[in-house]
């Protein structure tokens, strides 16, 4: 798994590609960690280059999801494609998270 | 049944991937994400706890099968650790929780239910074997 960090309007944007997987989640971890650690307190996580992700990954979303809210940091998801979206549904991650369509809406959601 | 034999370890999901797809007929690549997450889910538990400080090692198998003149993906993973039979001893997790009350982990069973038609557990020749049998694509 691979991943650029931007900062567009004070927002960080952590996009992601690849497998998010029982193998490459800790890197996942490490860079949504290493961005919070440098105070990164509004955060997109563009996920249009996943294109796939197993309970292990749910486990590094929810990780994140429970980081933002003690720490109270600004937390939006995009590009979520067919098959992230539906383990999201099934899982019931779908309600918990902030989600738009396009890495632009995701900023301007936490502007 | 074309099987791949693993040694119990995290980096041979690569190797049971490349497996999957080669065993996957053609016309049916939109089973392959659905698949290749039922296999991660059950090796990653085989792989962590069912050899507890010892090596031990994971079959997978496919075949086409037909039940009831229907035909399904059948996906097979056997183990020879202590019986286990997830889908009645892992809990159902409650995905209504929010954020806060949330469990970390614990999605893994839930989400291999989904996913396919039908599944079984069963422990024979001190092996744990489970098959899941996933619906053609329309």
């Amino acid at each position: 798994m691979q991943h650029t960090s931007t900062d567009r309007d004070g927002v960080t944007v952590l996009a992601f590609s690849g497998r998010m997987d029982a193998t490459t989640v800790a890197a996942f971890d490490e860079a949504w960690r290493a961005r919070l650690e440098a105070g990164a307190n509004r955060l997109v996580i563009d996920m249009g280059g996943i294109e796939y992700i197993s309970s292990a990954g749910l486990r590094g979303i929810l990780g994140l999801l429970k980081a933002c809210k003690s720490g109270g940091v600004g937390l939006a998801f995009c590009g979520i494609g067919e098959m992230v979206g539906e383990v999201f549904r099934i899982s019931g991650f779908t309600g918990m998270l902030s989600i738009h369509p396009t890495a632009d809406a995701a900023v301007a959601a936490l502007a | 049944m074309a099987t791949l034999s693993v040694p119990a370890s995290l980096e041979q999901l690569g190797a049971v991937n490349e497996f999957i797809a080669g065993q996957i007929p053609e016309g049916l690549a939109a089973l392959l994400p659905q698949v290749e997450l039922a296999a991660e889910e059950l090796l990653v538990n085989v792989f962590s706890y069912a050899y507890p400080g010892e090596p031990g090692k994971a079959e997978v198998g496919c075949r086409m099968v037909r039940l009831d003149g229907v035909p399904f993906f059948c996906l097979a993973v056997r183990d020879w650790g202590a019986p286990f039979d997830p889908f009645s001893e892992a809990p159902e997790p409650d995905t209504a929780l929010g954020v806060a009350d949330r469990p970390i982990g614990g999605l893994g069973v839930h989400l291999i239910k989904s996913m396919v038609r039908h599944y079984s557990y069963s422990y024979h020749d001190a092996s744990n074997c489970i098959e899941l049998y996933f619906a053609l694509p329309e």
